[in-house]
């Protein structure tokens, strides 16, 4: 009795089911995981564009493709083929890709396909064809010079490196207006457009000045000098500014990397070596710092320094990746850490005033970007102790959700951008939350952002989420995954 | 309805004006069978990218013998690397504070070829790389695959560059991991979780093989190979929930690389233990006691007598 019962349900489920499908013409198939019976091609891409930028780089757009496949697992990706070859040269997410490492002045024909989440793949578009730029006959032009400034007492080595503009082999010389054919050295990575050569046996007290001179793949040179000139001081240097000031210099023999920048006057500066804290101080009055680390060991690093700034808010983590090599010390310099930035409203009343405010480098120009629908910026000096208030006439944006950003500059120093601050344009003022406890990521409340936090959301990771777990669901969306600890790492102070 | 969905998928496909790359970089495209040899995994970026995941599709014809972290841009590995059921290297990580740049290494893999032809390695779509920004915004992927052409006859180029530099050294950290069994979110006091031990170390050699942790009362001094032979060690991985969870033990975290060389770091212990809960402690108090009940007995075998 009960068997009849249950063919009678699933016929009663099952006829109009199929009498629905036959009506649309529609196949049904029974799914198994991603093999969920999509055998349906995506659209072949529209619109595909080729431009040549380069003697050695093709930039190709196209329009999106579609899935109708049933059930629609979405488009996965997109195939670049070249030269009518059976076999893509690569695959992106994207919608344009740029073909890299041509032969100059050649032909190339490309089409694209798209695949879905079943790896069915569509027809190829129509083909697109065109020439990468030719060599110029045109002599090299140099710039990035590299190093500059003065090095600690002590330094015996470093790297001469500047770029050019097109493919070229670069040479040096002590003497200026040499032609390139009879200067005397030639810089051991040459012959693309980044040039490098290692300088050794540098001694104290000494300025070194070194004549450049390039000359293109078809053997166009440079007919005047660029000049890279460097020092290293006379006399042991020692950590500026205020906590750092009475402070002598590491025995050089133990130092491995000195790293130097601008942040903000009396800040904070703390290094991060592998994302883990191992070195702070405390920037001079006039924003420099200075932090020696010893003990490092060969290899790739990532370094991060960020800074706290007068009113305690953080800046973002400026990171550098470099490779050290052991017994030879490392001076990172140009280090220019993003202005710290805050609002005094959260959500603000169109034609009200919002400020937004931060520290910097003293009597720096502060540029804003506000991220609207249409993108706002505009600039503000900052005073002698580096603070600097800017006041946003909301009339100029609509309702709705905004972001901000700021970014120094100093003579031809330029910072990267600030963290990025969400407000919104309403019909109320309220004001931001004042940072007591709520650092995003610190689930051990102990104000910093790190590796026990990292163990914490490891520890949840694949775990179901219980509802007295700390709150490493950072996007809120139910799950532990990896746009979670994306945000995480964002927010990381080591 | 085209339209409808043409609409939803421009909106939802994010334009690649900018993107991550992930590249293969073998030692040479044409390979021998006879010995393994390595292939890099590189990203470049320009755009700081802080989370990534990588997913590789391993031709059949091949074997992936060894996947190294050294010199990694990869400082805190959520998946280390694995293979996984349908034959894909596997691995998930963070760069805290992002890396922007060229040809930064993310694996290093030591594969063997088993069988001739021509073998295909390719950065599956399911891959995913995540901007350094506050909401995680996706970063599209570009990739090429690499196509390794495998003849017997050929001999690969050794790769037996010794590594005899210990792993960095390293801070292990002690802390309650809250385990959900009350209220442990981060804006009120921590009251329930297990006590354990957090760490990541560094070999910019040969890579991180494990790590193993001990516990024991007393203070060995992690130079003294002996004694640190004789521990309990267990192999572990971050974070390790401690047995001593009341902290009276001193414990020791061995980072080991893939050369067997060894970096051993110690904490003490946050709660030590009274000295009188010490085997010194209980050694002195069955003493005393001995010696009270010496005394006793004495004075009552005189008063005996009298």
């Amino acid at each position: 009795m009960k068997k009849l019962a249950s063919l009678i349900i699933i016929a009663a489920v099952l006829i109009p089911l199929s009498l629905y499908a036959n009506s649309f013409n529609l196949t049904l198939t029974f799914c198994n995981g991603l093999d969920c019976g999509d055998v349906t091609a995506p659209s072949t891409p529209t619109n595909l564009e080729a431009e040549a930028v380069s003697t050695s780089q093709i930039n190709l757009s196209w329009d999106a493709s579609i899935d109708p496949g049933f059930p629609a697992l979405g488009i996965l990706g997109y195939k670049i083929y070249r030269n009518g070859g059976g076999t893509e040269v690569a695959t992106t997410t994207g919608l344009s890709y740029s073909d890299t490492g041509l032969a100059d002045g050649t032909l190339y024909t490309y089409t694209v396909s798209a695949f879905d989440g079943a790896y069915n793949e569509s027809a190829q578009s129509s083909s697109v064809s065109t020439t990468t730029l030719s060599v110029p006959s045109v002599a090299p032009n140099a710039s990035n010079g590299s190093p500059s400034g003065t090095f600690a007492a002590g330094t015996t080595e470093t790297t001469l490196s500047l770029a050019t503009d097109i493919a070229a082999t670069c040479k040096y010389g002590t003497v200026a207006d040499t032609a390139y054919a009879a200067l005397p050295n030639t810089f051991s990575t040459t012959g693309g457009t980044a040039h490098s050569k290692l300088l050794s046996g540098l001694a104290n007290g000494v300025t070194y000045t070194y004549y450049v001179r390039c000359q293109s793949t078809t053997n166009v040179a440079m007919t005047s000098d660029y000049t890279i000139s460097f020092a290293v001081a006379s006399a042991p240097v020692r950590v500026p500014g205020g906590g750092g000031g009475d402070k002598d210099e590491l025995p050089l023999s133990q130092v491995n990397v000195i790293v130097r920048g601008i942040a903000y006057p009396g800040s904070t500066i703390n290094l991060l070596k592998d994302g883990l804290a191992v070195a702070s101080t405390q920037a001079g009055p006039d924003a420099n710092f200075e932090i020696q680390l010893s003990g490092v060991g060969s290899g790739t690093f990532t370094f991060s320094v960020w800074a706290m700034d007068s009113q305690g808010v953080r800046s973002t983590l400026y990171p550098f990746t470099v490779t050290l090599t052991s017994g030879v010390t490392t001076v990172i310099g140009g280090v220019f850490i993003p202005p710290t930035v805050s609002l005094d409203l959260s959500t603000v009343k169109r034609g009200d005033p919002l400020r937004v405010l931060g520290q910097t480098v003293p009597n720096a120009t502060v540029s804003l970007i506000f991220h609207s629908d249409t993108e706002i910026i505009d600039q503000v000096a900052a005073d002698a102790r580096g603070v600097w208030n800017y006041v946003l006439d909301t009339l100029k944006l609509e309702y709705g959700d905004h972001t901000a950003q700021a970014r120094a500059a100093k003579a031809t120093d330029i910072s990267t951008l600030s963290k990025t601050l969400s407000f919104k344009v309403g019909t109320v003022n309220i004001p931001v939350k004042k940072e007591t406890s709520a650092l995003i990521g610190d689930y051990n409340a102990d104000k910093k952002v790190d590796l026990v936090d990292f163990s914490i959301m490891l520890y949840w990771y694949k775990r179901p989420l219980a509802t007295t777990a700390p709150p490493v669901d950072l996007n809120r969306d139910g799950k532990l995954d990896l746009v979670d600890f994306s945000i995480f790492a964002y927010h990381w102070t080591g | 309805m085209h339209k409808l969905l043409l609409l939803i998928t421009i909106l939802l496909v994010p334009h690649a004006a900018f993107a991550a790359v992930i590249s293969f970089d073998p030692q040479e495209t044409t390979v021998g069978m006879s010995t393994p040899f390595l292939v890099g995994i590189t990203i470049d970026s320009d755009t700081p990218v802080n989370t990534i995941r990588g997913v590789i599709d391993v031709p059949e014809s091949m074997e992936v013998v060894d996947a190294s972290d050294g010199n990694s841009i990869i400082n805190l590995w959520i998946e280390r690397p694995y293979i996984n059921d349908a034959r894909q290297l596997v691995f998930s990580g963070i760069v805290p504070g992002g890396f922007e740049g060229y040809r930064g290494k993310l694996l290093t893999l030591t594969i063997q070829a088993k069988r001739e032809g021509v073998a295909r390695f390719i950065v599956n779509p399911s891959s995913r790389i995540y901007k350094n920004d506050e909401s995680a915004s996706p970063q599209p992927i570009i990739s090429r695959p690499l196509d390794l052409r495998v003849s017997a006859g050929r001999d690969n180029i050794s790769n037996e560059i010794p590594d005899t530099a210990l792993p960095e050294r390293f801070m292990p950290v002690v802390a309650l991991i809250p385990d959900g069994s009350s209220d442990t979110q981060a804006t009120s006091s921590i009251e329930s979780g297990h006590w354990a031990v957090s760490f990541v170390a560094q070999d910019k050699g040969s890579g991180i093989a494990g790590y193993a942790v001990a516990e024991s009362f007393s203070r060995i001094d992690p130079a003294d190979e002996r004694k640190v032979r004789r521990l309990s060690w267990r192999d572990a991985e971050s974070p390790y929930v401690l047995a001593d969870q009341r902290l009276s033990s001193y414990v020791y975290v061995k980072a080991i690389d893939k050369e067997g060389n060894v970096r051993i770091e110690r904490l003490d212990p946050q709660q030590p233990r009274p000295w009188y809960r010490t085997a010194l402690g209980y050694i002195l108090i069955a003493l005393i006691a001995l010696i009270i009940l010496n005394a006793l007995r004495t004075r009552i075998n005189i008063s005996r007598r009298k």
